[in-house]
């Protein structure tokens, strides 16, 4: 380290000496770059995000209005609520959509998605219309399906009648409910995984397709041995994201079925907007939250973690 | 780490975070500014619109009525004041120009308010109703940015009962006995008045005469009894063989109290009450409420198939102005609605009464205004509540925007001036000793209305024993309430 070390002071020499300040400067000009760039955006999840996630933990340990009283300490009473009914039904809901949704949704756009990647005429339309329920508002499209299922008038029940069947009331059918805000969530949700399985399927080089053909892999064999595994990487993604949306429904719910019958659309999302804004439950909506996250985590990981394996 | 670069780290970033919370700091101010500004501007823009609106109003107003008026809040300090009211759609700022009659009662209340209050700016603002109302109002009461007067219709007791509301009672004295004491009992909380109703709504009995002529009947001689609105619904049906039916019943959709509001009329017309302990309890299996049940399950035989559990409640009532059945409970705000809607021969009376029951109905579309707690001005935002109650804003309202005035000497003068439909309504407003709104329950309402909608839908769809729904619908609500 001699070239490091300082050299005999002269007169001229004093002035290019660097500072401490300098010295320091230099040393760590790459963390002052890191720091600079990331602060902003520290600062910005600190406040949006662990901060309310935080509070979030912490008020869902209390009782607390949310209106002027302020939080009583309760221990795990919100938790011990999830327990007691109607809250089991409404997680049994909430597992049994994120779930369906997820696998239909993801089988179901992985299938459009091969489709629309052979060249056809009219591709880029076909592509748009899977993908405009996605970019459509919500609340119009609630609006749809609402007109089609009415007990009352509604298209599929006029369809009914003119063909002498008696009419369905979807509305007091646990069963239907759940199949429409179903059909809803993977009609709305599918346009996205499609674009991401076909931006996958296009980065697939066509030499490897070829070279299958040429070894005398047919359409379902190529899928299962060249297209899947290729994919594999964009199925964890979709897989992950996917069940975070899927866990999180919550228009359908509020829209149309506004959780009945019986609760049996009833979803945690749903139940915990009411908890919060209906029934003044801070700390039970907060708990739902918390149980939700947890649930999230729980679920992302097991699936990155079996994806890994598979990998390994 | 090394030492010096920890503290090299920690020195940028309490620097960029007292950055920005200095900025963070500054808001409050522009914040302050920016509501000021459209304070300011609405009082400017509208000026010309009171000089027509109010003028019919002042001629019948009664002279006393300013006396009472002036504002000590208002003109004992010289700061410019902001008095900010959440208000329901008829007095929130109107973006749709067509709308010209709301206009008038809009700027009447607002611009006669601030003459009389020198200083006093008001903004009127729309947060919406109920669910949506809800949820901005507990946003705005987090972040402290909760107005002076809020509007409602049926979570008052609740707010009181939190200290969150300020008592009305003592700005009460001269105006008392003017006040229909139905109208503003869902803001009665131990004794004392938290809220007053500015525009209000009853429930009466409609017939569609077209339907019931259709069928061979006689409109001129609607049913009195619940026998005989159900003999004539099960005619109507029968004669209408599929085209058209006897009767609209609205029903269970989540936790929604459309269909319950109507079920209170009965229910309230056979004394028998959802609730007990001053109705902070659900009695759900009230032994009265067995027959009215039982009634409601072979009204549901002569409804329209599937138009029950419809989720649109405009649907569900229209279809008796599109002659697809011939009777329904209707809100007082039907006699228009049934006009613009095409049903020319449309007629109102009082809702039938069971054996032994009594003539009684339930408040509804009632908007009712209250002072919250942590207003800044408090005196002020309950003036402008009273103020609401005077005649000149009151006889304003039915020509306006066709709702019912919420005061009896409103009322009375607007008896004479309306037609046989309105009088009806009126009439109930003005004559009946039992006006009952629905209970307001203290502890997850979502869970315990749900618990009722849950047993209307059994009701209506199984024969499971009435007593029995009852009873699973009192565990399943007070399971929710503990």
């Amino acid at each position: 380290m001699k070239t490091r070390s300082a050299p005999p002071i002269t007169p001229s020499a004093q002035f290019s000496t660097p500072t401490r300040w300098a010295r320091t400067r230099y040393r760590h000009r790459h963390a002052i770059e890191a720091w600079t760039i990331l602060t902003p955006i520290l600062i910005y999840y600190t406040i949006f995000a662990v901060i309310p996630v935080l509070a979030n933990i912490a008020i869902s340990f209390t009782r607390w209005n949310g209106i002027n009283v302020a939080p009583v300490w309760a221990g795990l009473e919100n938790y011990t609520r999830y327990l007691k009914p109607p809250y089991p039904l409404i997680m049994f809901n909430t597992a049994l959509f994120a779930v369906v949704v997820l696998l239909i949704q993801t089988v179901v756009a992985f299938f459009i998605a091969l489709l629309l990647n052979e060249k056809l005429a009219g591709r880029g339309a076909y592509r748009a219309l899977w993908y405009i329920p996605t970019l459509t508002s919500a609340a119009i499209m609630a609006q749809l399906v609402t007109v089609f299922i009415a007990p009352y008038g509604g298209v599929i029940n006029n369809i009914l009648q003119s063909l002498d069947r008696p009419p369905v009331v979807f509305t007091i059918s646990g069963a239907w409910m759940r199949t429409v805000i179903i059909v809803f969530s993977i009609w709305r949700g599918v346009g996205g995984p499609v674009v991401l399985f076909l931006a996958a399927l296009q980065s697939i080089n066509p030499e490897v397709q070829e070279a299958a053909m040429v070894d005398g892999a047919a359409g379902w064999a190529r899928i299962r041995s060249i297209t899947l595994p290729l994919l594999r990487p964009m199925m964890v993604f979709v897989l992950v994201t996917g069940i975070i949306g899927a866990f999180q429904i919550f228009e359908p719910v509020q829209l149309i079925s506004k959780g009945g019958p019986f609760n049996q659309t009833n979803v945690m999302l749903t139940q915990i907007y009411n908890d919060a804004f209906v029934n003044s439950n801070f700390g039970v909506a907060t708990a739902g939250a918390t149980i939700m996250g947890l649930i999230l985590l729980a679920s992302s990981y097991t699936v990155l973690r079996s994806m890994r394996e598979e990998e390994g | 780490m090394s030492t010096p670069r920890r503290w090299f780290n920690l020195i940028t970033v309490s620097a960029m975070l007292s950055l920005l919370l200095a900025a963070c700091g500054a808001a409050p101010s522009t914040a302050v500014n920016s509501t000021a500004a459209p304070a300011g501007a609405a009082t400017t823009a509208p000026a010309d619109a009171p000089t027509t609106a109010p003028a019919g109003a002042a001629t019948t107003a009664p002279a006393d009525a300013p006396t009472t008026a002036p504002a000590d809040a208002g003109s004992s300090t010289d700061e410019p004041i902001t008095l900010t009211v959440w208000a329901e759609g008829s007095l929130a700022p109107v973006t749709d120009g067509t709308t010209n009659d709301l206009l008038k009662l809009r700027e009447y209340a607002k611009d006669e308010f601030e003459k009389q209050h020198p200083g006093v700016t008001v903004v009127l603002e729309d947060h919406g109703w109920d669910e949506v109302l809800r949820q901005n109002l507990t946003n705005a009461l987090l972040s402290s940015t909760a107005p002076d007067v809020i509007v409602g219709e049926n979570f008052f007791q609740a707010y009181a009962a939190l200290d969150a509301l300020v008592p009305l009672d003592q700005h009460l004295n001269d105006i008392k006995d003017n006040l229909i004491p139905g109208t503003y009992q869902a803001a009665v909380y131990n004794g004392k008045i938290y809220g007053l109703s500015a525009m209000t709504g009853v429930f009466g009995f409609e017939r569609n005469c077209k339907v019931i002529t259709d069928a061979g009947l006689d409109c001129d001689k609607p049913p009195v009894t619940w026998d005989d609105l159900l003999q004539l619904s099960k005619t109507i049906t029968t004669q209408g063989a599929g085209n058209y039916y006897g009767y609209t019943l609205q029903g269970p959709v989540g936790f929604s109290v459309g269909g319950i509001f109507r079920v209170a009329v009965y229910l309230a017309q056979a004394d028998a009450p959802m609730c007990k302990n001053s109705c902070t309890e659900p009695f759900f299996d009230n032994p009265k409420a067995v027959p009215v049940l039982q009634f409601l399950r072979e009204l549901n035989q002569s409804t329209p198939p599937g138009l029950t559990f419809n989720a649109d409640e405009g649907q569900v009532y229209t279809q008796l102005f599109q002659n697809k059945s011939a009777f329904q409970i209707a809100g007082s705000w039907h006699t228009k609605w049934a006009k613009d809607s095409g049903c020319p021969d449309c007629r109102y009376s009082t809702v039938p009464i069971p054996k032994g029951g009594k003539d009684a109905s339930v408040i509804v579309g009632n908007v009712i205004y209250a002072v919250l707690s942590a207003s800044k001005h408090p005196d002020l935002a309950a003036e402008w509540i009273t103020f609401l109650q005077r005649d000149e804003f009151q006889d304003l309202v039915f020509p306006t925007i066709g709702r019912l005035p919420a005061t009896r000497s409103a009322l009375t003068k607007l008896r004479p001036a309306v037609g046989d439909a309105d009088r009806a309504f009126i009439d109930v407003l003005l004559n009946s000793k039992d006006l009952q709104v629905l209970p307001q329950w203290p502890k997850n309402p979502q869970l315990v209305w749900t618990a009722y909608n849950d047993m209307l839908t059994k009701l209506f769809t199984t024969d499971t024993q009435v007593e029995q729904l009852m009873a699973e619908a009192q565990k399943a609500a007070v399971a929710a309430t503990q």
